[in-house]
Parts: C-alpha cells; structure tokens; sequence
C-alpha cells in the first residue's frame, strides 16, 4: 500500500485514483487537497499572506473605531468590517469545521469558529436588535482580533515549518531538470524523464550527474557531499559510478545511465526521509489520543465556565460569554498534533545531512532506547578489505624490494590476497614487470619466474618445496597470533621475506566504539572469524564481548538471547548473511556501502562507511526523543494551565473586567503556541555529531 | 501471532463470526496544519472486502485478516497482540500493537 505524502494516510495503489507523477514516481493521495499541497506548497502561503493582510487591514481600523472615534452609527460600519474579517479571512475555520464533523471529529479550526462567531453573533444582536439584550456592549473588536492573530500565527508557522522541511528541499532541488543525451554523435540537451537505461550522456565541469551511471570515458572529480556528507571531493574514473544529483568538478566525462527515475539513489533517499516524517512514532500516541477528545472536552468546558460564572458568579451575560470565548480560543490542540512531527523533521532531514537515513521516526525512538549494540566483525568494524600491514626481510634486501618480487608473483593472479599486494606496490609506486612463468598452486600461493625464480605462500608450499621455515618461525606465529595472514617469499631457493595481511580496522572504529560505549551502551562484536582473529580486532577497538566462528543464524540466535534478557538491541552489519540478524534486531543498522538487502533491511542506512556514524544515530535518536518530549511537555502544560486562567481562575483576583483583555491575550498566546513547538524543534538544527 | 480472550472467543461463537478483519480507520488530527498528520486507530470488522489482506490466524475457529501496514507492525512487535472485548458495548478490540503503522 502507498502512503500519502502530506497526511500519512495509507492509500490502496489499485483504488487510489488522485495521483501525480513527481521525480521520477507516483505518489497516491487521499485527496485533492493533499495533491494540491503537494504539488504546489507555495499556493497555501500566497493564499496566507492574502487573507492575512485582508484581515488586519480591517481589524485595525474596527479596534480604533470600537474604542475611539464614535460617529453616529458608527456600529454598523464596525458590523460590516468585522463580518467581511469573519466570513472571508475567517471562512477556513468554517471549512475546517465542516471537514471535521463530517469526521466526526473536532479540531483546532472548530474551537476559532464557534469562539469567534459567539463574540460575533452577540456583537451582531446588540447592534441590529439593541432592544433584546440588556448590555450594550459590542466586540467586534475581539472576534476579528481573535482572527487575525490566529491567521498571524498560521503564517509563523508556516514560514518557520519551511525552515524545519528544508532539508528535504533541498534534497529535491538537487535532482537535474535536464541532461546532455549524447545519440547519433550529437549532443543533445533533453529533459531528466527522457533518460534511459543505458543511455550514455556528456557531463562538464561544474554540471551536476543527471542520474546514477557509470563512467564510460574520462575522469574527474565529483563532489557528493550532499548525498555521503563527504565533504572531501572523490576521485573518478571510467568504470567507477557517479550518483545522480552529486557535481562533477574538473573534467568532461561521458557517462552511461545505470538508474533511472524512482530507482536512483537521491530517488531513494527523499523518499525515506519523507516516509520518515509521515510515521507515527509510539511517543505521539498519548497525544494523538488526547487530541481525539480534546476539542468536546473544550467546549464542555468553556459551556460550563459559562453557565457557573453567568448563574453563580453573576459577572453578567457579556463577561461569561467572554470567558466561553477565552476559553475556546486558548486551548490549542494544534501543539499536541505538531509536537512528534515538527521535530521528526527537522531530526530526520539533519540526519539525512550527515549521511544517515532514518527510515522511520520510530526508529529514532528506538535509537533512544538501544542499550546494546551488536557489530558484525567484517566490512562494519574492519575495512573488509585485506591489505599489507607488515613486510618483514629476512636477508639483507629492502622491504620495497620484497614486495616488488611479491608483487611480480602475483601480477597475474585475481585472488583477493593479490590484489592487495598489488595495491600496496601501486601506493609505493613500484614497477612490475610480469613473470615469464606462473602457476597458481590453490590454497598455497604462487610460483614463477622472472630474473628470479620467485615462490610466494604458506606455510605448506614452503615445506613442500624443501625449505625449513624454522628461522622465521617464531616471527610467523608472532604475526598470525595478531590474526594476520603470513605470506614467505623465496627466490632462488632462498628465504627472503615475510609478507603479513590483515583485514584492516575502519579509521573510526576505535573512536565510535568509545563513544558509543561512553553513552552507557554495552558492545558487542560478532565474528564468523576464528577466535584468535576476532579477540585480537575486539581488543584493538576495546570490545571485549566478542563472539567468534559464529554462522548466520547462530548471529541471530544471539540477538534473540541479548532480547531475551530484556536488552534493547541495536545490530549493525553490512553483508547479506546480517540481514536476517537486521531485521530481528530492535533496530537494524546497516553500512551503506553493503549489500542491497542489508540496506532494505535495516531502520537506518549509514550512506558514509563510517562507525562513528552509529555513535551519531543513537545520540540523534536521544536528542530527537528528548525534543519530541519538551514539545509534548509545553502542550500539555500550556492548555493544563491556561485553559483555567481562560475559564475565570483569575476572576477572584482581578474581576471579571479582566476579560477586556483576556480574549486577546488568549488569541496571541494560543496562535504562537504552534509555532512555539516549530521552533523548538528547529533547536535541533544545532545537533552537532 | 495473535491471542484471542475466552471471552473474545465467545462473542465470535455466539455470533458466528468466521472472519475477523484489522483496518485502519483514520481521524483527522487536531489541526489543519500539513504537519499534523491523520490520527490512525485500528478497527475490527467481520467483513473482509476484496483487496490487499494478509492473513495473520488461519484456524478452523476463526480467519484473521489485516491490511498489509497493521500486518506489518504485528509482525514485528516483541509482544503478542491480544483481541479482546471491550468492557461497554461488547465489540472486539485489540490491545498491544505498536503504534507506527
């Protein structure tokens, strides 16, 4: 089922028949009015801005001419002004009110309609039938007042709602209208949509990529710091991918279309932070409840407050009618709905900034929670990449030396313990020739011959080929005990060199596991490694819960005994045999470089290949909760509060002629209350990993 | 995956209900603000309409469907959710499904 984009609700994709087509997908409404926000936002504030001006420049004039300037019959050109402020300006709490009783529903717009049409009708009833009613009192002033503040307050709060949602602006604005199709070598400039699969474009310097693809021709540098948070440009070259939406910096290159549309990898991200801010978290539910019932329990109020102070405080008909507006137009409900999504989106867009996707508010909530974090050994901790940590020669010759021989030997071999021997002579820039010779002997290593006779392996290939490895011996066992894998070098014969690699640790490993465990979260490290190889990588970043020679599901097996124990369980993981561990884990974070169904499983998606970025969630998750609950705090304490004072708690000690005032002051603080929570939540803007 | 209450189960023989079915009923929230999103409870039908369901029981007792979202919160959840009765108006509620569908 599809959710709409604006209100959350799920949508049946076989039923739904409002859709629209927008980067690259189509979104599925409830209804017409959820499209229209969606396709034009701007529309709602141009509409805001009208009916504000409109009302103010009424409303000011009826509160000059209420308390000042009387002329004859000056009530009736009040009447007209503040009619024109109640049934034009005012005519969206009308229509909201009808929305939500045909919901059976009552909302914020409902409280503003019948508070302000009974300081209204009053008004109207003493001034067109002045022999019904004993007081001679109109206020006109306080129901266009009322409207206006209210409408200044919706505007605040849209405008600082853009600021919360303008991370995922951005984020759409990064998406390319057009591209340079190269077809028929000619370079044509076509829009996004017209692009292909497999369709190859020219891309110049200073042009952002139209869409995911490989490079076919050329070399730059790309700037993805607005999908990785990197902010250090990356290299590229033909073969390597280049993501839609990132800048290519230096250099022309040509690229071919790998994704397109809803698949590309902005595509993707948009939409999770969007799905992020449609969720309901658990947190909202006690809200969410009050609110159902808030707005009768209102009116219950504000009617009773009318009847005490009109029979039993006798303050009069004008001043209790005063205070059942008060009390009607203070409360606000509105700050209740607000308060979880006002801050999950601002959390999930700053998240999205650093390159962390949260699929799902609840996911921070469970952030918040996690007390235990599980960490798969390979490609999480370490690298998952083996390179050369030590070059150890056993006779005189040099270390550059040992590796070019190496690296002549395995010059023609695929083999990952090749390939990295090969990379570490390419980082020291060695030349290599290529062996005349070569035969790959499996699971021992290589032979062959250049101006040498070169044989590089284990143990075993060594013995086998009658050479003793009891000189070095000792140095091996010293190297495998730190869980490296040794390689010895012959030429000629002779001994020359040990070779050691090892899977090395990611730079922030060490740091983000301090940090992580410095939040009181306990860790674990899970290995299908050997003991000695996972003991010695744990100690390295100081874990020491580690578990080794384990196998998929007994990864899962695990979550399951640390759930078991009441523990709230985070598992981060990158490979496809975690993704069963992901999914049972409390909460599953997966490294973004790993594979698709680690990515699909998880809550949050780590796009950088950085740990630290783990430590960043989980504190995100905390801040983001502790936000949600001031926000929830400040609307519960404001309508507990206020709505008394509204309802004549301050009658005994002031009089009921407070209530000149009151039904303004209730206006003012009810429209900023709002935007009150919008603000706070923008706080978490500051968030610094 | 889901616990049925003795009484819950009474009030389906007693009226002879065979299939039980978990939608999502939205209400509007508290405000018309586009932040404030729509207030999802979960209902209990006996009518189970054409559409994407998933079933959660297949019994010879009774059949309990739910759209494919209040599935899948089920599915996740810890705990195990329980219909029941509610104590005024004898109707089947359910207790103890997370709230993020």
């Amino acid at each position: 089922m599809a959710k709409d984009p604006i209100c959350g609700m799920y949508v049946d994709e076989n039923k739904a028949s409002i859709t629209s087509f927008r980067y690259g997908r189509t979104y599925y409404f409830c209804s017409e009015d959820c499209k229209n926000q969606f396709e034009e936002p701007e529309v709602e504030l141009r509409r805001l801005k009208r009916v504000f001006t409109i009302s103010w420049v009424l409303t000011v004039p009826v509160i000059i001419l209420t308390y000042a300037f009387h002329f004859v019959h000056y009530e009736y050109l009040i009447l007209i002004m503040a009619s024109v402020v109640q049934f034009y300006p005012g005519l969206k709490f009308y229509k909201g009110t009808v929305d939500a009783f045909k919901n059976r529903a009552g909302n914020m717009d409902t409280l503003i309609a019948i508070g302000t049409s009974a300081a209204w009708s009053y008004s109207t009833a003493v001034v067109l039938f002045p022999a019904l009613l004993p007081a001679r009192g109109i206020y006109f002033d306080t129901s266009t007042a009322i409207i206006s503040l209210i409408l200044t307050g919706n505007l605040m709060e849209h405008l600082t709602k853009a600021r919360a949602s303008e991370a995922l602006s951005k984020l759409v604005s990064l998406i390319p209208k057009t591209a340079h199709l190269i077809r028929d070598a000619e370079v044509k400039e076509v829009k996004i949509e017209e692009i292909k699969v497999n369709d190859v474009m020219l891309v110049k310097p200073g042009e952002s990529i139209p869409t995911d693809s490989i490079i076919v021709d050329g070399f730059s540098s790309v700037d993805e710091s607005m999908i990785t948070g990197e902010s250090i440009p990356v290299d590229k070259k033909a073969g390597d991918s280049v993501i839609g939406g990132t800048i290519n910096l230096s250099g022309a290159i040509r690229i071919k279309a790998d994704k397109v549309g809803s698949d590309t990898t902005l595509s993707e991200i948009i939409e999770t932070v969007r799905n992020a801010n449609s969720e309901k978290v658990p947190i909202q539910r006690l809200a969410d409840t009050i609110s159902s019932y808030f707005v009768p329990a209102v009116v219950s109020v504000g009617v009773l407050a009318f009847l005490y102070w009109f029979y039993l405080g006798k303050i009069g008909l004008t001043f209790s009618l005063l205070v059942f507006v008060s009390v009607l137009i203070i409360a606000c409900p509105c700050a209740l709905g607000i308060a979880t999504p006002a801050a999950l989106m601002v959390s999930s867009g700053k998240a999205a900034e650093n390159g962390i996707l949260v699929k799902g508010g609840q996911y921070l909530e469970i952030a918040n929670k996690v007390n235990v974090v599980v960490l798969d050994k390979t490609g999480t901790i370490t690298k998952g990449v083996l390179e050369v940590t030590d070059i150890v020669p056993l006779t005189g010759m040099d270390e550059n030396e040992v590796l070019r021989y190496s690296a002549i030997a395995e010059s023609s071999s695929e083999h990952p313990v090749a390939k990295s021997i090969l990379r570490e002579a390419k980082k020291r820039n060695i030349e290599i020739l290529f062996p005349n010779e070569f035969t790959y002997i499996p699971g021992k290593g290589v032979y062959c011959k250049s101006d040498k006779e070169i044989l590089l392996g284990n143990r075993d290939l060594v013995r086998e080929n009658g050479i003793s490895t009891d000189p070095f011996e000792q140095k091996m066992k010293d190297l495998e005990i730190e869980g490296k894998t040794v390689l010895v070098l012959v030429l000629n014969s002779k001994p020359t060199g040990l070779l050691a690699l090892a899977d090395t640790l990611k730079d922030d490993s060490a740091r983000a596991i301090a940090e992580i465990q410095r939040m009181g979260v306990e860790t674990w490290m899970i290995s299908g490694d050997n003991e000695a190889t996972a003991r010695t990588i744990g100690r390295k970043v100081g874990i020491s819960n580690v578990i080794a020679n384990v196998k998929p599901n007994q990864k899962l097996e695990k979550i399951e005994e640390l759930q078991r124990a009441g523990n709230v369980v985070a598992m981060v993981g990158d490979g496809i045999n975690d993704a069963p561990s992901l999914a049972k884990a409390d909460l599953g974070i997966a490294i973004g470089s790993g594979s698709d169904i680690a990515k699909e499983t998880g809550g949050i998606v780590l796009m950088k290949d950085r740990l630290y970025d783990v430590f960043v969630s989980l504190k995100l998750g905390r801040k983001t909760i502790g936000k949600i609950k001031q926000n929830l705090m400040w609307a519960f304490f404001y309508n507990i509060v206020l709505i008394p004072i509204a309802a004549g708690a301050l009658i005994p000690f002031f009089g009921a002629t407070i209530y000149n005032i009151l039904p303004f002051l209730a206006a003012f603080a009810m429209a900023f209350s709002s935007t009150t929570v919008v603000l706070n939540s923008l706080l978490l803007k500051r968030f610094k990993p | 995956m889901i616990h049925l209450t003795d009484r819950a189960k009474d009030y389906i023989t007693e009226n002879g209900i065979r299939e039980i079915y978990l939608v999502l009923k939205y209400v509007r929230g508290p405000c018309d603000s586009n932040l404030c999103r729509m207030i999802p409870t979960i209902q209990i039908t006996s009518s189970v309409p054409d559409g994407t369901r998933v079933v959660l029981l297949d019994s010879e007792f009774v059949k309990i469907y739910a759209v494919p979202p209040v599935a899948n919160v089920i599915r996740k959840t810890r705990k195990q959710p329980e219909i029941g009765l509610t104590r005024i108006g004898k109707r089947l509620k359910i207790d103890g499904v997370p709230y993020t569908f």
